[in-house]
């Protein structure tokens, strides 16, 4: 029973990773706290469910799911760049957009699909063990996408993201448009998103308009949590301690749901874990800032 | 080479803190020359250095560079050919990323920022080339991250970043005013290098009077948005920093100040 819910805490947690790896860009690459986050991620969930319940093939879905995603980042990008609106307040804007996009997307506020394929239900998964299925997809997806990750941060393209966030005059004296790139960037965090939500519907075969709420936060904590825990390890790259930091922000969710928090609450346990994150972070980082 | 038409700039235009900095003003560099600029805070070296590279725009006027007009581009496309070093020692690097990796991205400057793997390891020798003359030992430091590098060092590297490509114009805005003596006098040593080495047309700004007349060819002095003093030649060989500050003062008195 315990290992069971472990189980299922890590693979949604590993679905969060992905979602936390979207985050890394635009928070901590890019600089930019991006909020549209909480509208792109049920944005991957509907076009999923729709495409699902037409018949589409699951694996599909991922790549779409992530499209739709970058074009909406795209757009957040655009109402920063272009028409000059606040980081936080194009995000804002974006989100709450994307709520009407949704369900209009959607048709209505929640769509099941228990009987059509989904990821977890495939070929691939009919050659694994049954109990380890959907776990061993989890991990091979997460796997994908970080090393597809981590090698588009090593390019020309994505060095000059990582540049932007750090220091913009240098994108610029480099004869590039930094408002380009910022797109570049809100475009993969928000795809990445996107994808995440993409799975977490296959994974719940089901969409629901609220499991958009909070995604940011939920994003953020783990970046936040992986950043923090591993701050010392050297081998470790940064993706690899946000993956991680998913998870453990995942594990912590369902111990506390396990321990008999009322899921009425669960918000607020997360708001207030998010701050007490944030608050030993500063201090961390006020003590030591050579480690930064 | 470069060339400033009659430029007009306003700050703040139709608002009660309107400020008139420029007027009517005329510059011509020609191709290959050394600029020195001094001139006290509020005199317009900053503004016309900002005009040049496109940070900002002027009321009126026209800026040519290299023949082409360049008044309204923009100031990434203006950097293709404009190289810019400031006072700021984090401005012209990436601090979250390895020496060798800024070299890299600065290497590419012009070319198209693609999927194209970020380093290549080919040009790591001649990187080293271009950094053993600084004699900071940074040739043997490229995976150390920027970031931890002291703001001397930061600044060689920035230098040697903007002048590895080609660029037609070098702008050193008090690119040594936050360093302390020594280091100051090790990157405005280098600077004279570089722009002599390449010939670069550079104008330089600077407080440091004894800088203003060692290195360049010319010498200006700013006051109240013109130029009110311009040596090249005999003359400005002849100056010195005395001279430089009985100047500044006789300015001071007649405005007041």
């Amino acid at each position: 029973m315990l290992l069971n819910m472990l189980q299922s805490a890590t693979e949604q947690g590993l679905i969060y990773a992905v979602l936390a790896l979207g985050l890394y860009i635009s928070y901590s690459v890019l600089d930019f706290p991006d909020l549209s986050v909480d509208g792109t991620f049920p944005l991957g969930s509907a076009v999923t469910a729709v495409l699902i319940i037409s018949g589409a093939n699951p694996w599909l879905c991922l790549p779409a799911a992530f499209l739709c995603g970058a074009a909406a980042g795209v757009v957040t990008g655009l109402i920063h760049v272009k028409l000059n609106v606040t980081n936080l307040l194009s995000g804002i804007l974006m989100m709450t957009a994307l709520y009407s996009v949704n369900l209009t997307i959607a048709g209505r506020s929640n769509l099941q699909f228990y009987t059509q394929p989904t990821i977890f239900k495939g070929a691939l998964a009919r050659l694994l063990p049954e109990r380890q299925a959907k776990l061993v997809i989890i991990i091979l997806c997460v796997v994908v996408i970080k090393a597809l990750f981590d090698l588009y941060m090593k390019t020309k393209s994505g060095m000059l993201l990582r540049a932007c966030g750090a220091n913009e005059q240098l994108v610029k004296s480099l004869s590039v448009d930094s408002g380009k790139i910022k797109m570049l960037g809100l475009a993969i965090a928000n795809g990445l998103v996107s994808l995440s939500g993409s799975m977490m519907c296959q994974y719940n075969m089901g969409f629901d308009i609220t499991t958009g709420t909070g995604s940011m936060v939920i994003g953020l904590a783990s970046v936040i949590i992986g950043m923090t825990v591993f701050r010392k390890a050297k081998l470790m790259g940064d993706t690899l301690k946000v993956v991680f930091g998913g998870v453990i922000y995942y594990l912590c969710i369902s111990a506390s749901l396990m321990l008999g928090l009322k899921p009425q609450l669960l918000k607020l346990v997360i708001a207030a874990l998010f701050l007490v994150i944030l608050t030993i972070n500063s201090k961390l980082f006020k003590g030591g800032a050579a480690d930064a | 080479m470069l060339e400033l038409k009659d430029i007009c700039k306003t700050y703040n235009v139709g608002l009660i803190n309107e400020t008139k900095v420029l007027e009517g003003f005329n510059l011509s560099v020609p191709k290959g020359q050394f600029v020195t600029v001094i001139g006290s805070n509020g005199s317009g070296k900053t503004t016309i250095l900002n005009l040049i590279c496109g940070t900002i725009f002027p009321n009126s006027g026209k800026i040519f560079l290299d023949g082409s007009d360049v008044t309204s581009m923009t100031e990434f496309r203006r950097a293709r050919h404009i190289g810019r070093v400031f006072q700021d020692t984090q401005k012209g690097t990436s601090p979250n990323m390895t020496i060798l990796e800024n070299l890299s991205l600065a290497d590419n400057k012009g070319r198209f920022y693609g999927l194209g793997m970020g380093v290549n390891r080919k040009r790591i020798e001649a990187y080293k080339e271009m950094l053993a003359p600084l004699g900071l030992g940074l040739e043997n430091k490229l995976d150390v991250l920027v970031g931890s590098l002291s703001g001397g060092q930061r600044q060689a590297l920035a230098m040697v970043m903007c002048t590895m490509t080609d660029i037609e114009l070098l702008i050193l805005d008090e690119h040594t005013a936050a360093l302390d003596p020594k280091t100051s006098e090790l990157i405005i040593g280098l600077t004279n290098k570089i722009v002599r080495e390449k010939g670069i047309t550079t104008m330089m700004v600077t407080h440091n009077l004894r800088h203003a007349v060692s290195y360049g060819d010319r010498l200006l002095m700013f006051h109240r948005g013109g130029i009110e003093m311009d040596l090249s030649g005999e003359a400005r060989r002849n100056v010195d920093v005395d001279d430089l500050l009985d100047r500044f003062n006789q300015i001071s008195i007649e405005s007041g100040n």
